[in-house]
Formats: C-alpha cells, structure tokens, sequence
C-alpha cells in the first residue's frame, strides 16, 4: 500500500496512541496495567505498541517502543507489551488493519463470562460489530494466544478473549476506538435488556444484506 | 485549477502527431471528468457509424477529478470508444495506479486516433510525450510487456496499461491490463487498442505523487474523519479479509450465482471450494491495495510447487464464478492459472468464462464436437478445457478462433439452435449475477449502456434492502417485486454514472453527499447536491442518445430469453423469471423517454442536452 499523506506522520501517531489509552482508561474500559494499544503507518512492516508494565494513563509518547512483525525492538527503551504476539499476528493477516486495541471492557467481558453473545440489537452493533466470537482462554501472553487470535482475524473487527480481555483493530485507531466504544454500548443495552427479558433484535428482513454477509 | 490538471493529450496515430489542449474548454461541471466527458468528447467527435476497428474510432484513457487526490478509493482510470463487440457506446475502468501516475505526468486524459502503420507505444514521463516502437513487444503478454518497458525505460515505478496477444489478434473481448493484474476488461476495449497498433502507455509523474486539492486542509481532516464511514460498510468488512469473493456464499444463497451456464441454482459443494474463504485458507500470501484504498479487496495469491500457478495477482468474485461455477469447475487452482492467463493474453474474465460455459453447453448438446475442438472434450468442469482453450481463445487458433467473436456472434457461426442460449445484452456477455435472483437486476442489464452490466447499478445490494436517502430510497424493495424497480434502478444507475466520471470506486459506500463534500473540497466548487446528481442522469442520457444513433433500438432492451421464459429448478431464485416488460414500461416513463426507448426532446432541454435533439431527429 502507499501511505502518501493518507494516515497521520509518526508524531501524531503515537500522540494518538497515548490519547487513546487516557480515553479508555477514564472510562472505565482498561485499568491503568490493563491493556495495551499498537498502531502503523499504513503498509509499514512495524508498529508502535504500547510498553509492558507501565501505568497506561501517565504514558508519554517517548515510551512507545517500535517492534517489527517479529516482535524485534527497534527502537524504544521499554519492553513492548506482552501481547505483542497477537498485535503481530493480526498485522501480518491484514494489510488493511493499522491500528490494534485491547481493553477490558467491563460490561462485554461480563457477558462473555456468562457466555451470552451480542445480536444485532441496534444498527451500529450490525454493521460495525459483525459476529464477535468469543475465543477460548488461552494464557496471556503467549504465542499460543497469538495464532489462536491470527486464526480468527479475518473477516472480524472485534473479538473476546475469554477470562482475559477484548480486542478490536481498524484502519486507523479511530475505528478500533469507535468498535470498542460500540461494542461496550451494546453489551450495556444487552445487560438492561437482560433484566426484563431478551433482547429484541431488528427484523432480519431490514437488515439482510448485513446478516447474509457476516452470516449472523 | 483544482482537481484536474487541465491539460489533455491527443494522438493522431496515423499521423504520428502528438498535442495537447486544455481541459477547461469542457464544461466541467456539466460532467465532471472521467466516463462523462468521455461520454461528451465522443458524442462531439466520433462519426457513430464508423467501424469500431477502423483508424476513425476513438479510444480515450480518461481520469477524473478525484484521481490522485487525497480521496480514498480513486485510483481508477476508465477507457472509453465505440465497442467491437456491441457497436455501442464502451466503457471499462481499472483500478491499481496507472490513472494517478497518468496524472503524476501533468495530464488528465490520452484522445487517440487514428492506427499507427507499426506497432507502437506511447511513454509519457514528467510531462513529455513520446511515441516509440514497439515492433519487439508485438507477440508479447501483458507481464512480459510491463516488465521491458521498466527495463527499457529504466524506472521500475512506471505505469504500463498494455494489451496483450487477445488485443493484437482481434479477440473481440480483449481487455487493458495495467500493474500486472488490474483490468479494463469489458466491451474489447483492448481490441480497440489493438487494432490502432498501439500496444501499450507506460506513464510516470516524478514531481508530485499526490494532486493538491483547493481546501487540501479541510479535505485532509474530513477524510480522516470520514475513513470509519467507508470501512463501516459491512461489504467493505468482508472484502478486506475474503476479496470480492467473500460474497460467493452469500449470494449462492440467494440462487445468485450463476452455475452451470445459468441452467442450475444450486450447487453448496462446489461454492464452498471457490469461495473468498476457501481461498484465504489455500492459495492467498496477502491483500492488495489500489492507490490510497483503504478497504485492500484485490488477492495477492502464491504460487505453486510445478510451476503452473504463479504468485501474483489472484482472482476475484467474477472470475471464480465465471471459469469456476459457470463452467461447474471447483477447483480454485484452475481458477488461478485461468485468471492469469486471460491477464496476460489480456482477455476479459467474464467474457473468457461466458463463452466457455456456452462452448460447453454447446458441447452437451452436440453441436460441437471434439473435432471441432481439436481433441478437446469440452465437459463440465473439466479444468485441463478451461485452461486449453483459454489459449485456443488467446491465440485465435482451433475453435478459440470462434470463440474469440463472444457468444453472439459465435453461436450465429455454430447452429441455429446455438443462438437461443447465446447469453448476452446486446452482445456483451452477462457478469456473474443472475437476473432471476434479483428482477431489479434484470432490467439494470436490459438497459445499460454498454450491454449487460452489473457496474452501472449494483442495484442487488438495494434489493437486499439497502437504503440511500440521498439518491431518494428510503424504503425496502423486494428483490422479486417488478412493479416498483423502475425507480430505483434509475436512481443507482445515474449515481454510479457519477462515480464513473470522477472516477471512485463503487467499494467505498459512502452517501453521495459526503462524495460531493470531497468534490467541491478537491474542486474549490460549490456544486449542491441536486445540481451533482442531475449530472448523471445527463450524462446517462448522453450516452443513450450515443446508443441510437449507433442503431441501437428498444428491441435491444432486452434479456436473453433463458432469464424471460426458463426459471431454476433449485436454489434461492427456484420457480422464477424475470418479467421485463412492465419494468421497462415504467422505466421509460420514469426516465421521461418515449414508449420506443427514446428520450423526449423535453427531457433533453431540460438535461442542457438540446444539442443531442438534431442528431436524434436524423
């Protein structure tokens, strides 16, 4: 892919990062050792991801460490986040994915808990979300976890880890930010619904082109 | 100016004389650029009734105001002339990079004319325009000519759209193949080329790699902004990670997929094997994306272990129904090799396909034979067929000879009997959807300027429920309903109209309000939205008129009579027909034409198109 101007320059880019991880953590979405973020220029063979062990919301762009596809440091003087492996995996499945988010997103990890999976309940969660399939839990950290998550990737825009956590990825961190944002919305209207009764979904026959294609 | 270069190439082949005018003697808000002054420039200049192989056709690579802006999805170029394959009006896009490297090179389109006594090629590089020998190209394949020029020209970031052997040897659905893979594939734009012995343009722009827009800030943060929009879209989703292909199942389930030539509605078992998915699992390294795409639909396969599938550009929806469930192959290796070779011979895909599976059909009904097919048994499904005589077609030889005309005119040349299930619109080869599944469909194919077409329209995703509020659909149509299709259908085709002149791929859905936003963002226009979507009914209507005066009447609106009279008997469309002729009443009252088809003087005048009435009324 060319990247002439289309996405932002790399100063931007980590401001972006680190004005996510503020975003998510005064939200609620992540805790401060939670969750980790990683974004590219659009076709680069590497990435800026977030560093291991450090609390998210004090994080200065000058703590992003650079890793190639292989998980190689290039440049930074912190460790790269543990889930480097799944981040990795995902870029090397999808040129058309920049941007890579993982949260902990209290409402729709306490439905996967339960097991109970999002349906189509509003037109954002049918068109933005897809299926969100549920991933058996794999340990954290690890490259079995990695290709559990590169084998999934396709087609998806967001996906759970079981007893761990929720990733979305986009074209840019814009829209992994807005699939975890709508993800979190529709799992809170799943869990009111929920007290009085199921879900109503839209009728399939509005949106048929969206069921049909996700296979929802 | 903003958008457009403002500088347009013209080639007198003949002559060998090159020059250059400025594109702002057109009135640019009347058509905006790419197909639709394309569209203006043939209607003022090309005689209709010339033979569309004769020096006296034109042949323009046209661009549109969006190419090589920062807009996403405009990597496009389109080719327009008078088709050989239909006497009608043609037009074939390709997408890739060679339309903004075009206008890297300081301009905004090529008119050529006239045929070059010896084979030639044009390179325009940084502004300067050269026409060179190409005698050591001639015999060569699309690749194979990309590669010598780089070399030749010693710069590996040239553009080169280049025929191949289908295109010199006169096949009638020859295509334009640039960035090894990327085609102008309908309507024999290719065979145009051809026959002016222009073998191929080879284009690079070193100064600038991207065209400033007037509001350059404002359209930088919008589309920003707006990136979430045009990926939001679900098809966007599944075309990133399965390719166009991604929809095979899904359209299988609507008895879409056309199988078997059309004869069967269903076949689960050899749909999942061709699928999106079934690729991503095989035979796909990685996506590919066009100049500034965002979305990465195209496949770029490996190859393998003999040698006979080569890494590269892999195919996409059309081609694997066409040389897969068209012609009941289900193997995507044979696909693969199949799509390279029509790239490289430089042949359209859905046509290779098309007249194939007749050729087959042909074959089950006995009237061809194996003799005719020079020991070939032209079975269903029979992979080793397929690849065979997609070369037979390439080079003309054997029956590909026969062939190599497209199915109208070969089944004149095989039996009567042929001609009846002969599929085409006006002699261009029906894409890969099958009428009967969406009715919609079938009166989009029935009166599309080109012949049967499925790009000026994708009217399908509206009969499985999409709404456009912009372009007035608000509400569900049904996707076998007949009496509510005219409208629209017009209103998709006029709008896609639009995207052909500025020129966008149709992938990136977004409203048609936002495009104008972008426009008049890249322009400095102030264009309102009804004055934008009033350009592609003038410019639809253009064409038409275009149309009539090649000789075209209503009795060429028309459907092929399998989908008028022969429903399926299995799959999603089972026990359907399409009923045309009250779609196409209402179609002509809606597009305010007379009951023949023709449109109304009032209409015209209405259209500023009171220029098109005197060559009407001849």
């Amino acid at each position: 892919m060319n990247n002439m101007g289309i996405n932002l320059d790399e100063k931007n880019l980590k401001k972006q990062i680190i004005d996510c991880m503020k975003s998510l953590h005064s939200r609620g979405l992540m805790t401060g050792v939670g969750g980790n973020a990683s974004a590219r220029q659009m076709g680069e063979e590497k990435a800026w991801i977030t560093p291991s062990g450090l609390y998210k919301p004090d994080l200065n762009p000058s703590d992003l460490v650079n890793i190639d596809l292989e998980g190689k440091v290039i440049e930074g003087m912190f460790k790269p986040s543990i889930e480097w492996y799944f981040h990795t995996a995902i870029y090397k499945k999808r040129t058309d994915v920049n941007a890579i988010l993982h949260t902990h997103s209290p409402f729709t990890m306490g439905l996967a808990l339960a097991n109970v999976k999002l349906r189509p309940i509003t037109f954002e969660a049918a068109t933005i979300l897809a299926d969100v399939p549920i991933l058996p839990f794999k340990y954290p950290g690890t490259e079995e976890l990695g290709n559990q998550v590169g084998d999934t990737i396709l087609g998806k825009r967001a996906m759970i880890l079981q007893n761990h956590g929720v990733i979305t990825v986009g074209f840019d961190l814009i829209e992994a930010l807005s699939t975890v944002e709508i993800l979190e919305e529709a799992a809170i209207m799943t869990f009111v619904a929920n007290i009085f009764g199921p879900p109503e979904e839209i009728p399939s026959d509005q949106i048929e082109l969206i069921k049909k294609l996700y296979k929802i | 100016m903003f958008g457009h270069i403002n500088k347009l190439i013209r080639v007198n082949l003949t002559k060998s004389r090159i020059f250059t005018e400025n594109l702002d003697r057109y009135d640019l808000k009347e058509y905006i650029g790419g197909s639709g002054l394309a569209a203006k420039i043939i209607f003022d200049e090309l005689d209709p009734s010339v033979d569309p192989l004769s020096p006296e056709n034109i042949l323009l690579f046209m661009t549109g105001p969006l190419t090589g802006t920062a807009s996403p999805s405009c990597g496009r170029y389109c080719v327009c002339t008078k088709s050989p394959l239909t006497g009608l009006w043609a037009e074939s896009h390709a997408a890739g990079f060679w339309g903004p490297e075009l206008k890297f090179s300081g301009y905004d389109g090529i008119i050529i004319k006239g045929r070059s006594d010896t084979p030639v090629y044009l390179s325009i590089i940084d502004g300067k325009i050269e026409l060179r020998n190409a005698s050591k190209l001639w015999g060569t394949d699309t690749y194979q000519t990309e590669e010598y020029l780089k070399n030749e020209l010693e710069d590996q970031s040239l553009k080169v759209a280049s025929i191949g052997q289908a295109g010199e040897n006169g096949v009638l659905f020859a295509s334009i193949i640039n960035d090894s893979g990327r085609a102008a594939g309908r309507c024999g734009v290719g065979t145009v080329m051809g026959s002016k012995n222009l073998k191929a343009i080879a284009v690079r722009g070193t100064k600038i790699n991207v065209i400033p827009a007037a509001k350059n800030e404002m359209l930088k943060e919008f589309l920003r902004r707006i990136y979430v929009t045009i990926r939001s879209h679900p098809t966007a989703q599944i075309y990133s990670s399965y390719g166009t292909d991604g929809i095979m199942t899904m359209m299988h389930e609507y008895g879409d997929v056309p199988i078997k030539y059309f004869n069967k509605g269903s076949w689960t078992e050899g749909i999942e094997k061709i699928s999106g998915e079934a690729m991503a699992k095989s035979i796909l390294k990685k996506q590919w994306a066009c100049y500034r795409c965002i979305i990465a639909c195209g496949r770029h396969i490996t190859g393998n272990e003999s040698g006979t599938r080569k890494e590269g550009s892999g195919p996409e929806y059309e081609t694997c129904a066409s040389l897969g469930a068209l012609c009941l192959n289900d193997d995507l290796n044979i696909i693969a090799i199949g799509n390279e070779l029509c790239n490289r011979y430089g042949m359209d895909t859905i046509s290779s396909g098309s007249v194939i599976a007749f050729a087959m059909e042909c074959y089950e009904k006995r009237l061809i034979s194996k003799e005719n097919m020079e020991g070939l048994t032209l079975k269903w499904g029979d992979g080793d067929a397929i690849i065979n005589t997609l070369h037979q077609i390439g080079k003309t030889k054997g029956f590909g000879k026969i062939l190599a005309k497209g199915v109208k005119r070969a089944a004149k040349e095989i039996d009567k009997e042929a001609e009846e299930f002969a599929l085409h619109v006006k002699g261009l080869e029906i894409p890969m959807h099958d009428p009967r599944a969406f009715k919609g469909l079938g009166l989009q194919y029935a009166t599309s300027h080109r012949g049967a077409c499925h790009l000026r329209g994708l009217v399908y995703h509206i009969e499985q429920g999409e709404r456009v509020p912009d372009l007035g659909i608000h509400k569900r149509y049904e996707r076998f309903t007949t009496d509510d299709k005219a409208f629209p259908v017009i209103a998709v085709q006029n709008w896609h109209d639009i995207m052909d002149s500025l020129i966008m791929c149709k992938f990136a859905f977004l409203p048609p309000a936002s495009v104008l936003s972008m426009l008049n963002m890249v322009t400095g226009w102030d264009m309102k939205l009804d004055e934008f979507l009033k350009v592609g009914e003038r410019t639809y209507n253009l064409k038409r008129v275009f149309n009539i005066t090649c000789g075209a009447t209503k009795s060429d609106d028309t459907l092929p009579k399998r989908f008028l009279e022969e429903p399926l008997n299995d799959g999603g469309s089972k026990g359907q027909i399409v009923e045309l002729e009250l779609m196409l009443k209402n179609y002509y009252e809606e597009r305010g034409w007379t009951e023949r088809g023709i449109p109304k003087e009032e209409k015209l005048e209405e259209l500023d198109l009171s220029f098109t009435i005197p060559r009407l009324n001849r």
